[in-house]
């Protein structure tokens, strides 16, 4: 009987993988391109390498294709592989203020250094549904190409080199919060070693640069909302292109590719735990691969938010925040409920079936919902 | 464009890198040397989704070795589907041999189940935990339960157990059943039921725990004092199938599921799909021994 | 690993492993390291050296102390790519069983919230075996792994070192946990949970330590 079970439960499975393949290719249209998927996918390649943790656009557009666009799997699938990389070298800090910049926007001044620069965003176009989407051919992205072309000056586009940071003139101006010598400065590697609590802020923006942006962004919206009380101004948004460089065994520093980033400070207003000091700027900071400006601002928020621990506002909890917002345990764990618990429910089943024969009349409400104590 | 050569997949034994193991084993020592405390770890993903196994994979991969023989249960079974698949992915990144006969397996993988055959000394089982603290019911934050188990401070957790008496009659916990390691550590024993509990006490095998979402290994050696949480008049006790038989064999004390068929009637089977298969085939194999079954009528 | 030394870095390495873990889970289990031809160097053991191999990498840190010791780490850190740290930070600390027994109270045992932050002490003796030996010392080991009682004798450990593991280990779960080999490439583990006693044999021949 055993091996008859154990071999119905692998072919189930077996079965199940293949109707996921026929699901995907069941209408037999054109396979997609990796290389479509890389441009023509480009945000949901970018939230990918986000939440998978590696910088690797190719690799991103596969786990997609794979998961057939469902980007937490694709994450996930994604996470997953880079934990099978070997890491051969740690990079050194990148410089952003070395970014090619391709956005770059600030909103708490009207002009900055090198000017507002908007960039591909959508935050300005109408969200009206484009029907000639539908019909767009190679003719048409040609046509749009070379009319995009025309006004493109390209000894301007040369000039540019890089900018100042905004954050940069509220610190000439002494306005910033000093560092705190007492602060844990240490730098953690979140993939080498379990998270601790307290956590020092290279430990905390680490998890939030693979946490999920949709988890992100509900938990800073609450602490702007209502339930919390950072809401700060975007001191900058910059998005663009950065160097990457190693150690080599040498000591000599290698230049070994760009990668793109979105990066935020966000400022809000602090007050002084002494009484009496004038109060300063804190400035959150968020840092994500490819173009995200909705989890970089959210980061932003929420490790302002992280600093000034309160226990009434969910955004300022520590735990509570770098636990819950990580996409993958969390879909993972979610989704074990669909594992089957029949041995944990019948040990549950003998508590409450006890209960009731104690009681005389109905089970009370408080013996049905007597908490679980363990997740199982 | 993309040459197929590229993405050529070649995985390590084990599939776990090296590094990685040898952290995971180094953190295994310790666990061993503190029973029932939670050692940290990298715990990095899996091809297997969290909550679905990651830390008893850990632990498996990062201690197998080519001369071992392999079982996996879930939920007592070899069949179920999660442990068809584990089992496979084991198999296919070690090609170690699998078995289903408890008795033959050096290395027994389980989600919530101690096999009702007792275990021996060369047998290492390892356990897939989904949450390694048994006092987060009581208090949510990591911190502030590392600081309780630090001072052996335990008293929020008697308070709910006799809550939980003073409202139910009984303290209401099902699987999972909290216990104390060595007279030292409060455990969670993973959601296996109280049933098995007390076979976790003075065991000839070396138990380890591995809970991968959380990121918590953890360890009962062999031989060692292990203790369900109980007051000196409310004593915990295992689950009671009094009145009810396995429908197949008419065994009366292992672990019983419960089934529904078509016509709406209800039946019990041997819930360890090995000793379910043993009894039926007419072996006898050698059952864990302790007063909660001694006790049963058989 | 240098190509010189014959040895497995993923199947050596995992077998070597079960037997410490078995050997740690089970205080006073005598299990043997094969014997592999590898390349030494002058100081320490053969099962000490292969159990550095076993467990070291970048990510620990050891240190070794005693005659040679500066030899001993330059070749641990050439095969493991350990970290060389100082006593008082070491995860593993590499040590013969002669050696006098000050530095144990140097060793890092943990904290409360985590007391697995501590040191491995890897001592190398010269004989353990489950039968009495002249000069050996009695180990009596009781606790997690042990059914009842657990006996062998261990000759070349300064039984100073003994006293000195028990006074760190008195504060369990703070401690340290001890691995001795010998040039048998025999193996025990003493892990800080266990409740060992000993007895020195009665002879005029024990030897002096500091």
């Amino acid at each position: 009987m055993g091996y008859v079970a154990v071999k119905g439960g692998t072919d189930a499975i077996h079965n199940s993988q293949q109707l996921v393949e026929f699901y995907r290719l069941k209408d037999a249209t054109t396979p997609l391109d990796i290389k479509q998927i890389r441009t023509q996918l480009r945000m949901a390649v970018d939230k990918v390498m986000g939440e998978g943790g590696v910088y690797a656009p190719e690799y991103a557009a596969i786990a997609l294709k794979q998961a057939e666009g469902e980007v937490f799997e694709a994450a996930f699938i994604l996470r997953a592989f880079r934990a099978t990389l070997q890491r051969k070298y740690y990079s050194e800090a990148i410089n952003t203020r070395e970014m090619f910049v391709r956005r770059k926007i600030s909103a708490s001044f009207r002009e900055i250094p090198g000017g507002q620069i908007l960039g591909p965003t959508r935050d300005y176009t109408q969200r009206i549904l484009d029907t000639t989407k539908a019909f767009e051919d190679q003719e048409a992205i040609k046509k749009f190409l070379t009319d995009f072309k025309v006004p493109v000056n390209s000894d301007k586009l040369a000039e540019i080199t890089t900018f100042a940071k905004v954050i940069d003139l509220l610190k000439n101006e002494g306005l910033l919060k000093p560092i705190d010598p007492d602060e844990d400065r240490t730098l953690k590697d979140i993939t080498r070693e379990a998270i601790k609590f307290p956590a020092p802020r290279s430990a905390r923006l680490q998890m939030l640069a693979r946490a999920e942006t949709g988890g992100l962004m509900a938990l800073g919206y609450a602490s702007m909302r209502g339930f919390g009380s950072v809401h700060p101004t975007v001191g900058e948004l910059r998005y663009g292109a950065v160097k990457v460089k190693v150690k080599d065994a040498t000591g000599r520093s290698r230049y070994i590719g760009k990668i793109e980033v979105t990066e935020a400070e966000t400022i809000s207003a602090g007050k002084s735990a002494k009484k009496k000091s004038a109060p300063y700027y804190n400035i959150g900071y968020g840092l994500c691969f490819g173009q995200n400006d909705t989890k970089v601002i959210c980061m932003g928020i929420l490790d302002t938010a992280m600093r000034t621990p309160d226990v009434n506002s969910p955004a300022n909890d520590q735990e509570f925040v770098l636990y819950h917002t990580e996409g993958i345990e969390s879909m993972g764990f979610v989704n074990h409920l669909k594992l089957p618990h029949y041995v944990t429910f019948q040990s549950e089943l003998k508590n409450i079936r006890g209960a009731v024969e104690r009681s005389a009349e109905k089970p009370t409400e408080q013996a049905i919902q007597s908490p679980q104590l363990q997740s199982v | 464009m993309v040459e197929n050569i590229k993405y050529a997949n070649k995985y390590n034994f084990a599939f776990i890198d090296e590094a990685t193991k040898k952290e995971i084993r180094r953190k295994l020592l310790k666990a061993v040397a503190i029973p029932g405390y939670q050692v940290p770890y990298s715990s990095p993903e899996m091809p297997i989704a969290r909550g679905w196994g990651t830390g008893g994979l850990h632990v498996t991969l990062a201690i197998i070795g080519r001369e071992d023989i392999f079982k996996i249960i879930d939920q007592g079974s070899d069949a179920s589907v999660n442990a068809c698949n584990l089992r496979e992915f084991v198999h296919q990144m070690t090609n170690c041999q699998t078995t289903y006969d408890t008795s033959e397996a050096t290395l027994i993988q389980t989600r919530h189940r101690i096999t009702e055959e007792e275990l021996t000394e060369n047998q290492i089982f390892v356990y897939q935990v989904p949450q390694p603290e048994p006092l987060r019911s009581v208090e949510r934050y990591e911190y502030r339960t590392r600081q309780m188990h630090g001072e052996a401070d335990y008293a929020k957790m008697w308070v709910s157990l006799y809550e939980s008496y003073v409202r139910s009659g009984d303290i209401m916990l099902g699987a999972g059943y909290p216990v104390k390691v060595n007279k030292r550590y409060i455990m969670a024993p993973s959601p296996i039921p109280r049933w098995d509990v007390p076979n976790l006490n003075q065991s000839k095998a070396l138990h380890l725990f591995g809970a991968g979402r959380e990121k918590r290994l953890y360890a009962v050696p062999p031989y060692t004092t292990v203790e369900a949480l109980e007051f000196e008049d409310v004593k915990f006790h295992t689950e009671d199938f009094k009145g009810t038989e396995c429908y197949k064999t008419g065994y009366k004390k292992a672990f019983l599921d419960e089934l529904y068929f078509d016509d709406g009637s209800k039946h019990f089977i041997i819930n360890d799909s090995n000793f379910l298969d043993k009894l039926v085939e007419k072996e006898s194999p050698k059952q864990h021994e302790n007063k909660y079954i001694k006790q049963l009528q058989s | 690993m240098q190509s010189e030394i014959i040895y497995d870095e993923i199947f050596d390495a995992q077998e070597h492993f079960r037997l410490i873990l078995d050997s740690m889970a089970r205080p006073g289990k005598i299990n043997v390291i094969p014997d592999l031809d590898i390349r030494m160097t002058a100081g320490i053991s053969k099962a000490s050296t292969l159990i550095a191999f076993s467990l070291l990498n970048t990510d620990a840190s050891f240190c070794a102390i005693g005659e040679l010791s500066n030899d001993i780490e330059e070749f641990i850190t050439l095969h493991t790519t350990a970290k060389i740290e100082t006593l008082q930070k070491a995860d593993f600390v590499f040590v013969k069983g002669d050696q006098s027994a000050g530095f144990i109270a140097e060793l890092k045992i943990g904290t409360l919230p985590y007391p697995e932050d501590s040191a491995t002490i890897v001592v190398d003796v010269l004989n353990i075996s489950i039968d009495e030996t002249a000069d050996s010392i009695q180990l009596n080991l009781k606790g997690p792994g042990v059914k009842t009682i657990e006996t062998v004798y261990v000759t070349g450990l300064n039984h100073a070192i003994l006293d000195a593991v028990r006074e760190q280990n008195y504060e369990f779960p703070l401690g340290i946990d001890l691995v001795l080999t010998d040039l048998e490439n025999n193996m025990i583990c003493i892990p800080r949970s266990n409740d060992f006693t000993y007895e020195l044999a009665e002879t005029d021949n024990q030897p002096y330590y500091n």
